[in-house]
């Protein structure tokens, strides 16, 4: 493309079926553009995205010499790649195009007003000519991927894609910030609809990530950075000392055994106690202890040391510090999984926390658990006693707007198996199930519900109580309208499980502030795309898994984690990836120097430096420069420059629409 | 600290202890009280004939208190809902506030937004001070259980600043326990005393008043304490009435303004705290206490 | 329905459910509840407006029904039409009362020692205001 060549533009107005063209005259508009200087041809067209509308412009460009390309049509985050890859097999440079958004920007909005809106399409398709009549040729680089993957979160989304990635033949490293893999689907005593065992299916693949030879595993691990972009990103971890060197630990568990000191533990959510030295569970993977140090004697007080004293390997050592590690990976997956909604915090109604016998529907699995801290007996937590009425509780925090707005996916579903839970371990105790609707949209869940339904002691309530109050005796009791007879009803459960809404876990949002990746307003991750790109995130390469994404179930997880590793894999394999070129650059002759756009720039690509003649200037770094023009906006002497978005173009663009 | 006493309706038509008892403890702790000359109802009861009563009403007695150039107490949860819900639907509509100064300007008020309300629990509890209560009683009443209650709209709703927290704790227990007594927590202590429900159906509005009742009772408190007329209009003045609808004769606790507990632990005469007026067997209690 | 679970008055006025109000709002029945006592029966706990998981408030509703039943001339109940009367009367919803004490005597505010409740100054005034801001359908209605 040579610069004095003559400027000939094609321009193609979209109809998007009747998405346009139904508010937009799409003729009258044509015709319109097609007066505008340097436009060589005009016109609109049912489908500009199909095959069909695709050959218009490839054809076009041939047989009418264009060398600039305008389309009208949706927004560029939808076809933008569809045109640019028309533009070049026609031919041109893809960078030699532009598009005008006058679906989202006008017919959608203005559907009312359908003079006004064409008049409006037609000032936009004539300001994306002004901008085409100066764009220049653009350049991609392609960047070699390193070919190794990073996996955030060890739960079965982290392990399922760690494995996939894995048995491509590419190298994984697998973080995980508790001493353990497993995650939430650890704690869970059976899975629905089929009801087999939590552990069962997930401890094999603990184990086999364990020891895949390509896999690297950090447990008790934090992500504390990550720098660099797609193909080349360089992450460092921070190992939280286990005080127990892991090269000499067998996992006997004398140590343990010998220990006098205990504490809440974690996994089982505070039901039960552990040592100050312990395994996360007794399936942990790997199979070695930490030491809690705000709970040690030794750390505390400075005696002790039994753990030490008995440990036939001599595999203790307290002296061990925090130890950082370096990585250089191609593509990450997020993996942080989900926490329970604060119910206790935010609905002191239902009286979490401030009443020993409401629970969780995650401490009930644990309760139900054969290695849980009643061993599988179902009692309450207050007198140790049997419950035989027990009320389950949905959505409660979900679907609201004071609270999660969003549906949690599996509560539903779940109620209904710890209600099985209930009758199974305790067939003479009566279970209340109090719903606002019964969700039951996965594979083999209305069979599941179907079959529950049937147990007479099982009841469905169709209402939420307000409150849970606790009487003079210690019993708790509440009212609940009952939709279905038309009744308030007073239950008096021994034993309340809430089925609580869920939130991303805490972690996510320490990585995504370091990723700089978009987020949902519910603060999950917000996916590129909802319907066609919902592994991916807005950072190039790093891609989602499970709940970190939204609420999902076990089988819901387990396919994304398998899409995401996919996408990994793809990436990996191709070898390499193409910049963006919308990048800025720095025109050195006007830059005076002043630093200006350095602290500005989000993602670290500016730096100062000194040229030959001493004079000092800002450079970018095209590998870390995402294209976000802030540098550019802030610039005064405009040295700095968005390539392809800039000033000139701009203005170019501003002129036109203020005529 | 000088104030408007804006009675409300009730206390002033009806519940005179809570007069008696809040004119006699409140100038010994230093505040002092101003008896208005002109005055209106809130409008609170007013709310299903005219939405736009209650602004005009409130607007009003501001102004009011405004040309005084004093802030409000309102004893009354109920006017004070109203007054602080005026004060909020105002500022943020400008069309209102100058629509309901049309009305005053004809009565030669203007209402301009500068009136604060407060109620009593907030005068006790955030300019008095529990410190100075204690330090300003005469004699520490014994530690006897007593179940407070706020009363709906001391605690609801969150949108607009309540005196009360909805899910506790409450300030109310707080003076409980800084004149001696024991605050006594009770399940449904921060339920309705149904007071609104009267004028449809006396018989539901006292049954309401009889859970509550009972509840205090089941778990051992000797007296039920508030700071809001109908409560206590409910859960003092209904209890005959309670023990016949609903069968049980158990339903008899003393029931009091807290203003009145105070004033016997500021050594004041069960006759100027009005005690012979409460109809609930208040003097079981004041038997205890003087002990 | 968390409304109707936890609604004071819906515990003991059989018929009295806000979620069920509501709902027949929406679904274009707001005569039959405009017509209807039912809406006079709603204790103002405000327990609706606060836990409501849609951040509907059925007590506004019910306010707004009982609103548009006094404009279509519709008579509350005798006590909101006694209390209606005594506003548009003395400015207050009741004039103050004889009380009977334990000692069996009848006491009035002045025996108490209480200063006089004070009226409305400008009485004439302040009523006409009170029947501009929605009283005055009512007038008709309880004839004052």
């Amino acid at each position: 493309m040579v610069e004095d060549e003559e400027v000939r533009i094609g321009v193609y107005i979209c109809h998007c079926g009747l998405n346009i063209a139904s508010v937009v005259d799409v003729k009258k508009a044509a015709e319109e553009v097609s007066k505008v200087p340097n436009v060589v041809v005009a016109k609109d067209y049912q489908f500009m995205c199909s095959q069909p509308g695709q050959n218009i412009i490839i054809e076009d460009i041939k047989q009418h010499r264009l060398n600039r390309v305008v389309v009208a049509a949706c927004s560029p985050r939808m076809h933008e790649p569809t045109f640019q890859k028309a533009v070049e097999r026609g031919g041109l440079n893809p960078y030699l195009f532009e598009m005008a958004n006058i679906r989202e920007h006008c017919s959608w909005v203005h559907e009312k007003e359908k003079v006004a809106a064409t008049e409006k399409a037609i000032k936009l398709v004539k300001a994306a000519i002004a901008k085409a009549r100066l764009l220049k040729p653009l350049k991609r680089e392609k960047v070699n991927v390193i070919p190794r993957a990073l996996v955030i979160g060890g739960g079965i989304a982290g392990i399922r894609a760690s494995l996939d990635i894995a048995n491509a033949g590419f190298e994984v490293h697998l973080v995980e910030t508790r001493p353990s893999i497993g995650g939430n689907m650890a704690r869970l005593d059976k899975t629905f609809p089929t009801l087999d065992c939590s552990q069962c299916i997930l401890t094999p693949l603990m184990v086999e990530v364990s020891r895949h030879p390509n896999v690297t595993l950090h447990t008790y691990t934090d992500v504390v950075n990550i720098d660099g972009s797609v193909g080349n990103f360089k992450v460092k971890l921070l190992k939280k000392p286990r005080y127990v060197d892991e090269s000499k630990c067998t996992g006997c568990g004398t140590c343990i055994t010998k220990c006098p000191w205990t504490a809440p533990s974690e996994f089982e959510l505070g039901l039960g106690k552990r040592k100050a030295i312990y395994f996360e569970f007794p399936q942990a993977v790997p199979l070695i202890p930490v030491i809690d140090p705000e709970h040690c004697m030794y750390f505390q007080k400075g005696t002790c040391r039994a753990c030490e004293k008995f440990c036939p390997t001599k595999a203790i050592d307290f002296n061990q510090k925090p130890e950082e590690i370096e990585l250089e990976v191609g593509a990450i997956i997020l993996a942080t999984g989900y926490s329970l909604y604060d119910v206790a915090k935010a609905m002191p109604e239902y009286g979490y926390r401030k009443y020993k016998d409401v629970i969780t529907g995650l401490e009930l699995e644990r309760l139900v658990s054969a290695t849980g801290p009643t061993k599988g007996h179902i009692v309450r937590p207050s007198d140790g006693k049997e419950p035989k009425k027990v009320a389950i509780i949905l959505c409660v925090g979900s679907r609201d707007e004071k609270h999660l707005r969003f549906c949690c996916r599996f509560g539903c579903v779940a109620g209904i198996k710890h209600a099985y839970y209930i009758v199974s371990h305790i067939p003479d105790a009566e279970v209340y199930i109090c719903y606002r609707d019964i969700r039951t949209f996965g594979k083999g869940y209305e069979e599941f519900y179907e079959r529950i339904r049937n147990y007479e002691n099982i009841k469905f309530i169709r209402g939420s109580p307000m409150e849970i109050l606790q009487d003079a005796d210690g019993s708790l009791y509440f009212d609940v309208f009952d939709a279905n007879t038309n009744r308030i009803v007073t239950l008096r459960p021994d034993l309340v499980v809430l089925e609580t809404g869920i939130v991303p876990h805490p972690t996510f949002k320490e990585v995504a502030k370091i990723l700089k990746c978009a987020v949902g307003p519910d603060g999950f991750a917000l996916e590129l795309h909802p319907k066609l790109r919902p592994t991916e995130t807005s950072v190039d390469g790093v891609f989602l898994a499970g709940a970190v994404q939204g609420p999902k179930d076990i089988p819901d997880t387990v396919a994304q984690a398998g899409a995401a590793a996919s996408s990994v894999i793809a990436l990996m394999s191709k070898g390499y990836v193409e910049t963006i070129p919308y990048v800025s650059s720095i025109n050195e002759d006007l830059c005076s120097g002043c630093g200006i756009c350095q602290p500005l720039c989000a993602y670290d690509a500016i730096s100062l430096v000194k040229k030959e003649d001493g004079k000092q200037v800002a450079k970018v770094d095209i590998g870390k420069c995402k294209g976000c023009g802030v540098c550019a906006a802030a610039c005064p002497s405009g040295a700095a420059q968005q390539l392809g978005f800039n000033d000139e173009q701009i203005l170019a663009m501003v002129r036109t629409l203020t005529r | 600290m000088k104030f408007l006493l804006y009675l409300g309706c009730t206390t002033a038509t009806k519940q005179y202890g809570y007069e008696l008892s809040l004119r006699a403890t409140l100038p010994l702790l230093g505040v002092e009280l101003e008896h208005p000359k002109d005055m209106n109802c809130c409008g609170v009861p007013m709310k299903g004939i005219s939405k736009f009563y209650p602004y005009y009403a409130c607007a009003r007695i501001m102004a009011l208190a405004e040309s005084q150039g004093l802030d409000i107490i309102a004893p009354c949860n109920g006017c004070h809902l109203n007054l602080t819900e005026t004060i909020y639907k105002l500022k943020l509509n400008p069309l209102l506030m100058s629509a309901v100064n049309e009305l005053l300007k004809e009565e030669g008020l203007k209402y301009t937004g500068k009136a604060m309300v407060y109620h009593p629990v907030e005068i006790l509890h955030d300019k008095i001070g529990i410190e100075k209560i204690t330090s300003s009683i005469k004699r520490k009443l014994p530690e006897i259980p007593v179940s407070s209650h706020p009363g709906c709209h001391l605690i609801r709703p969150t949108e607009f600043p309540r005196p009360e927290t909805r899910d506790g704790p409450l300030k109310l227990d707080r003076l409980i326990e800084a004149i001696g007594l024991k605050a006594r927590d009770y399940p449904e202590k921060y339920e309705c005393c149904g007071a609104a429900i009267l004028p449809y159906s006396p018989e539901a509005a006292i049954k309401t008043a009889a859970f509550r009742i009972k509840r205090a009772l089941a778990v051992g408190s000797k007296a039920i304490t508030s700071l809001c007329p109908y409560c206590i209009d409910m859960l003092d003045g209904k209890q005959d009435a309670a023990k016949t609808i609903t069968g049980d004769q158990n339903i008899s606790i003393p029931a009091l303004y807290y203003t009145q507990l105070l004033g016997l632990a500021l050594g004041l005469d069960e006759k100027e705290l009005g005690m012979s007026l409460n109809m609930s067997p208040v003097e079981v209690l004041l038997e205890e206490v003087k002990v | 329905m968390k409304c109707s679970s936890g609604c004071t008055a819906a515990k003991v006025v059989n018929n009295y459910r806000p979620h069920e109000i509501v709902a027949l709002v929406k679904a274009g029945y707001s005569d039959e509840l405009i017509n209807s006592d039912v809406i006079w029966a709603c204790s103002v706990c405000l327990k609706c407006v606060e836990y409501c998981p849609q951040r509907v408030s059925p007590f506004e509703v019910v306010m707004a029904l009982r609103n548009e039943s006094i404009a279509r001339g519709r008579v509350p109940p005798k006590s909101f039409v006694e209390m209606a009367k005594s506003v548009l009367k003395v400015g207050h919803i009741q004039e103050p009362m004889y009380i009977m004490s334990k000692d069996f005597e009848e006491v009035s505010r002045t025996e108490l020692g209480l200063p006089e409740m004070p009226k409305p100054k400008d009485f004439e005034k302040f009523k006409q205001h009170v029947l501009l801001v929605g009283f005055e359908k009512l007038k008709e209605v309880i004839r004052v």
